[in-house]
């Protein structure tokens, strides 16, 4: 379970990036983040997920027993609790997704998965001897994917880290995800592409302006009214797929 | 690159060192009291620089930083010359306080101002820049103010020199070196979890700050005796990983840094040899060595051996 008590986020220069918010997530699910550019989603995920370092932060974080707020909370034990994994990833250092993926593994000694195997899963076999630093922004956000599950932490933040992969792989890994939240993984994901992400969450938050404005299962969140909070002037019809009856939007 | 041609190539650079326009009048004598601790001492602060920078770049996830950049060793070199002045020569094996202090001090400096504004790790080496000028202007107005023969003594040894210390010394600062290098070594998990930026570095469950101040401290403790056996010698920290990480094509520490660290010492042994040996009887300092041969090697590898990166993007 997931206890958010009284956080306020402003940036270190004293501005609010996000205003007093409390929150419980019971059980682990699917939760997605919808908003504006600027609404405060990166900053709620990256505090959720315990990177305070160059934000103001007061309140409580509650992970289940372990508050992700204390200085005294070693990275490890953090990182095997609840992951961070963003959307840009830049190194000036050759190092291979294999290497990378090792290194994943190493990170949590409670990990049950393999390697080969969620790359075999992930469809990035093919990248495994390739340099990181070589790849292409839809390369790496796929591998940034297996490295997430390689490393097995209860829960997974996703900020946008589908932002550049292809519609034909999104859908692939969506469905690798549901496979892992079926087995107890609980998963944050933030994108501003709601047809996608539609297909795999089971909640849906609207954030704007630093405040959740919505928040609940995606059936009753994405309607046209909400949706309107968030984009007054646009004009956006929600529908049903015809194939699985799954919430769309159209603009 | 592999166990086999290092060893080759450190062979190679020992016997050059200790062998090349050598006097045959005395050649015992030449060899035991002059190349030997000149070589250990070669060994010891080339290790102990690309040790340095291969640590730097990684903390600070740059490729351009190394103790030159960062401002370290023109602290080490005010502090030393400040203390020289003064009157103050303390010593430990026959090497600078004075030097050591001003290293620490830099990058205290440095690092007080990154945690305080918590600036991005992009920003960093740009300080140290800034630093490393100001620590350089402080230390050319000291030296116009101090007495003339001080100051030339002192220029050669900013400039590098190698035959200033003893064999005992010489193997102090190697056992140091080797200390550190065994250290960084256990450090090496910790490290590779700089590798894809700090943003990252606790998502590998490696705690940022811990590991960076462990790291900088450790560094410029190493630099700052460097600097005072030895003078300044640039490149060899900010060349030699980058050489090794390309010649092996990673960048993971338990791989690279065994070979950062023999490399580092064959770079500067050779470079010494060079510098005794090409005007004989005349001296170069080892520092303007370095880099004049190191440069362009260094851009021939970075241009030509790297197809598929450096042009792009």
């Amino acid at each position: 379970m997931i206890s958010f008590r009284k956080v306020k986020i402003n940036s270190l220069q004293g501005k609010t990036l996000v205003h007093e918010t409390s929150f419980e997530v019971v059980s682990a699910k699917i939760v997605g983040f919808y908003g504006p550019n600027g609404s405060g989603k990166s900053s709620l995920l990256k505090v959720l997920s315990g990177q305070v370092r160059d934000r103001e932060v007061s309140g409580e974080n509650w992970n289940d027993e372990m508050p992700i707020f204390d200085k005294n909370l070693s990275a490890k034990v953090r990182s095997q609790k609840i992951l961070y994994i963003g959307s840009d990833f830049q190194t000036p250092f050759q190092i291979s997704v294999r290497e990378l993926l090792e290194m994943a593994k190493e990170a949590n000694p409670s990990s049950q998965e393999n390697i080969s195997e969620v790359a075999e899963s992930f469809g990035i076999t093919s990248l495994l001897f390739r340099s990181f630093d070589e790849m292409s922004d839809g390369e790496k956000q796929r591998v940034m994917l297996a490295r997430g599950i390689v490393q097995s932490p209860k829960w997974l933040v996703l900020d946008e880290t589908f932002s550049k992969i292809d519609l034909d792989h999104s859908f692939h890994l969506i469905g690798e995800l549901k496979k892992r939240a079926k087995n107890g993984l609980g998963i944050f994901i933030a994108s501003h592409d709601l047809n996608l992400i539609s297909e795999m969450v089971d909640d849906l938050w609207f954030i704007k302006n630093g405040r959740i404005v919505v928040s609940g299962s995606i059936e009753d969140v994405l309607t046209t009214e909400n949706l309107k909070q968030l984009y007054p002037d646009r004009v956006v019809h929600v529908v049903r797929s015809p194939d699985n009856g799954k919430k769309k939007v159209i603009y | 690159m592999n166990k086999k041609n290092t060893t080759i190539v450190l062979i190679v650079a020992i016997l050059l060192e200790l062998f090349l326009r050598i006097d045959f009048g005395n050649t015992a004598l030449i060899i035991t009291e002059l190349r030997l601790p000149r070589l250990i001492l070669a060994f010891a602060v080339g290790s102990a620089l690309a040790l340095s920078g291969s640590v730097m770049q990684t903390v600070l996830n740059n490729p351009l930083a190394e103790p030159y950049t960062l401002g370290v060793a023109s602290g080490a070199a005010l502090g030393a010359a400040i203390f020289n002045s003064i009157g103050l020569n303390l010593s430990f094996f026959g090497l600078n306080v004075g030097a050591v202090v001003g290293a620490i001090l830099v990058l205290a400096a440095l690092f007080k101002i990154i945690f305080k504004t918590q600036l991005r790790f992009d920003s960093v080496v740009l300080l140290g820049v800034m630093l490393s000028f100001t620590c350089a202007s402080m230390l050319a107005i000291w030296m116009s103010l101090a007495d003339p023969v001080g100051v030339q003594s002192i220029t050669f040894w900013l400039l590098g020199d190698l035959s200033r210390i003893g064999l005992k010394s010489a193997i102090a600062l190697l056992s140091l070196s080797s200390v550190f290098y065994v250290y960084f070594y256990k450090f090496s998990k910790k490290l590779d979890a700089f590798l894809f930026g700090e943003s990252m570095v606790e998502g590998f469950g490696v705690s940022l700050k811990d590991t960076q101040r462990v790291a900088v401290v450790l560094v410029s403790i190493l630099v700052g005796f460097c600097v005072s056996a030895a003078g300044m010698i640039g490149f060899v920290g900010l060349m030699v990983p980058h050489f090794v990480r390309k010649k092996m094509g990673t960048s993971l520490h338990g791989k690279i840094l065994p070979y950062v660290f023999v490399w580092g010492g064959i770079c500067l042994i050779l470079s010494d040899a060079i510098a005794h040996a090409i005007a004989f009887p005349l001296e170069l300092p080892v520092g303007a060595v370095t880099a004049l041969i190191g440069a362009p090697i260094f851009i021939y590898l970075y241009i030509f051996q790297n197809k598929t990166r450096g042009f792009e993007s």
